[in-house]
């Protein structure tokens, strides 16, 4: 982003020299506004290429600090609020206390909230515009807290306040009373009048108890078999058990708490109107997430007898593909664009197109051509680009006995070290 | 107000040959009373989705109104949303739910209160101009030149003014005067904007509200319906709305874009052009006269020309 102060100067050189008091007289409020360039430029990250253009934030083409014409709130074009900020990285408790007038502050419960944002969305839900690299700013940077706010587009504090928890909350609990989040400032009509404010320690014990992330959940149920499979216990003597690797999910299988949260909200643990209280999840439910992914089932596929070892963990070997020294690195998402993880397509070149005989060692495939053919194209001798069919030599050479792939190769052949 | 009967009937001769003149120019279309451009003007978009039904507004709206307000705790209490209520002549605005077809857990709020029209059917139908359009947009009301005669609570499309009928000596015709008092004192929103926890309110001059209105149609097309009510309904109306859901399911009455005052102003004015009413009169009088006369001649022109019948008859 520029700043206009370059500007100035070349006015002052063409228009009359009277001009050049006013220059110097000004020349302080360049410096302000050179300052306040250098705050603008650190809200545009100057210190990287800029990664948006100035039209998808500003309406007008040289925008100042003062009047900034900045576009409708939310900006979701320009959303840059970088998932590395992680939930626990942010304050546990924060307590809004800009506005008060009828009510006390509003102690909220930070931590709580980013944990439950973390696995449905993220921090960009409520933090809306952070741009790239940057700590999250105040809401009241960009919101006014006066009543009468000029910008009609943006709402005020108290309205971003309001918006953020009662879009939610609203739906979620049904609760709209003031006093849900609120304290009434005792004797609030009065002006003047001195209410007291709880200590943290109080607030403290209004927050929210940290939500677990598990290793691995072990769920003991209450299936006992079924016609499907053997009845596990004789007898109906134990109940199976469920293992489930949370960690694996995301830390092996690569994937995102909101790929199997992303529904989830206040109503997945707690009952309508009863915050403190643990619900009960129904079959369906809790049967959900996993048949999301896992549509293979007998029952006891997952559920596990008890005293039996617990299944072992996922192989990529057993679905026909292993995994060799390359594609091992990989995470999941690089070939298996969308959950739940399906059968991506297995030719070469639907990920390596890129591939050309100057880029590529063929002797990776187990197969190091000789100098005749090292130079050919690569559909030169794999026919339409049919990677995964080896190619026959009497495609280009006259048919003789014998001579075809693999009795007989172009180079030297070892053992490939991978798929 | 030391104005005796016989002063006031004096002035108010005096003032209404004033507004005949003033009325007679305004019907040959020289402009309304606000003279001012309705879209500088100010004006209040309400964006039903924001509302939240927390009923702040109706608790300062009375507050500043200077009613005796109960804590604000009391209005918290969701039960009056049972049945519809309508302003009343010490609650101007009241909030009224409405079933969310799509999302039954989210119901739909919508906040009543003058919409302080800008062609005002009150102002019309006020025989002693008690109630004024201002040009800052607010229909407002002076209770001073206010006869009683509750002819704006009759003509207002919305059903809006309201009338102290427990008041056996002064009563006033009561409604939402946009704060026209207090802003004018102390600059600044109305009171139920500033309250506005949501932001569900938005304060700005008219012009620029409907900007944003249709902006927000526009880019939020799965939000709202494509229709700012009080945009043209009733010549158009300086409190703006926009709705996720068709108007009439919320309780707005259809109404059409043109002020109803136009049709009976000139209805009325048309009457009392080209000196209609004295020549209707002596007209209707002559009519009358000429039928009175020959009706009498039926009857004793028959007695004039008879006895000469007669005279002649009688010899015969």
């Amino acid at each position: 982003m520029k700043t206009r102060t370059p500007r100035l100067p070349s006015v002052a050189t063409r228009h009359a020299p009277w001009l050049a008091t006013v220059v110097a007289g000004s020349a302080g409020i360049l410096f302000t506004t050179f300052a306040l360039g250098q705050t603008a430029d650190r809200m545009h990250n100057a210190t990287k290429a800029p990664s948006i253009q100035c039209d998808e934030c500003h309406t007008c083409k040289e925008p100042t600090r003062e009047a900034s014409c900045l576009r409708t709130c939310p900006r979701n074009s320009v959303q840059k609020t970088a998932e590395e900020f992680s939930a626990r990285r942010g304050p546990s408790l924060v307590i809004l206390d800009e506005l008060q007038d009828l009510y006390l502050p509003v102690p909220f419960d930070h931590r709580g909230h980013a944990d439950m944002a973390q696995m449905t969305g993220g921090c960009s839900v409520c933090h809306h515009y952070t741009p790239e690299g940057l700590e999250h700013p105040e809401c009241k940077k960009c919101h006014e807290t006066a009543s009468l706010h000029e910008d009609i587009r943006k709402p005020g504090l108290k309205g971003a306040y309001h918006r953020q928890c009662m879009g939610c909350h609203r739906e979620w609990s049904g609760e709209t009373s003031c006093g849900a989040c609120h304290q009434p400032k005792a004797g609030a009509a009065k002006k003047g009048s001195v209410a007291v404010l709880p200590t943290k320690d109080d607030l403290m014990g209004r927050m929210h108890p940290p939500i677990p992330e598990p290793e691995v959940e072990v769920y003991q149920t209450k299936w006992e078999g079924s016609t499907i499979a053997p009845p596990l216990t004789g007898g109906g003597a134990g109940r199976s058990r469920v293992f489930f690797r949370h960690k694996a999910h995301i830390r092996d299988y690569d994937l995102r708490c909101s790929d199997c949260h992303r529904e989830d909200n206040c109503k997945r643990c707690h009952e309508e109107g009863k915050e403190h209280t643990q619900r009960v999840r129904t079959l369906e439910e809790h049967h959900k997430p996993c048949f999301d992914c896992h549509r293979t089932s007998p029952c006891d596929s997952c559920h596990i007898e008890e005293g039996k070892p617990s299944p072992p963990s996922f192989d990529h070997a057993r679905t026909g593909w292993p995994l060799k020294r390359y594609h091992s690195k990989k995470s999941c998402r690089a070939c298996h664009q969308t959950v739940p993880y399906g059968r991506p397509e297995t030719s070469c070149i639907s990920c390596h197109s890129n591939w050309t005989p100057a880029n590529f060692d063929h002797a990776l495939t187990g197969q190091r051509l000789d100098d005749n053919h090292v130079r050919l194209e690569c559909d030169g001798c794999h026919v339409d680009r049919a990677f995964e069919r080896p190619p026959r030599c009497d495609q280009c050479h006259e048919p003789e006995e014998g001579v075809s792939f693999p009795a007989k190769r172009p180079g030297q052949a070892f053992p490939s070290t991978e798929k | 107000m030391a104005l005796d009967r016989r002063g006031f009937i004096k002035s108010l001769t005096v003032v209404g040959m004033g507004g005949a003149v003033l009325n007679h120019r305004r019907a040959n279309g020289d402009g309304g009373e606000t003279g001012g451009d309705p879209a500088d003007a100010f004006g209040v978009l309400v964006d039903i989705p924001n509302c939240i039904g927390c009923r702040k507004c109706e608790f300062a709206c009375q507050k500043t109104a200077g009613f005796t307000v109960p804590p604000i705790e009391t209005f918290d209490d969701k039960s009056v949303f049972a049945t519809d209520r309508r302003p009343q002549p010490h609650a101007y605005t009241t909030v009224n739910r409405y079933p969310n077809p799509t999302t039954p857990a989210k119901p739909v709020y919508v906040k009543a209160n003058c919409l302080h029209c800008l062609e005002p059917a009150c102002v019309s139908a006020c025989l002693v101009g008690a109630l004024r359009k201002t040009e800052s947009g607010a229909v407002v009301y002076d209770a001073w030149k206010c006869m009683g005669c509750r002819y704006c609570m009759v003509a207002c499309p919305f059903q809006i003014p309201t009338y102290e009928y427990d008041n056996a000596l002064t009563p006033q015709v009561r409604k939402c005067d946009f704060c026209a008092e207090s802003r004018s004192k102390n600059g600044g929103v109305p009171a139920c904007v500033k309250i506005c926890p949501n932001d569900a309110l938005i304060f700005g001059r008219r012009g620029e509200l409907l900007k944003l209105a249709h902006e927000r149609i526009r880019d939020h097309s799965e939000m709202y319906v494509d229709h700012v009510y009080g945009e043209h309904e009733a010549g158009g109306t300086s409190w703006l709305y926009l709705s996720s859901f068709p108007f009439e399911s919320l309780g707005f009455v259809q109404l059409a874009s043109v002020a109803p005052s136009r049709l009976t102003e000139m209805i009325q004015h048309g009457v009392f052009k080209h000196w209609m009413p004295p020549l209707a009169l002596y007209g209707l009088l002559a009519i009358v006269m000429w039928l009175s006369r020959r009706t009498e001649e039926a009857e004793h022109g028959g007695c004039v020309t008879e006895p000469e019948f007669v005279d002649e008859g009688v010899p015969v």
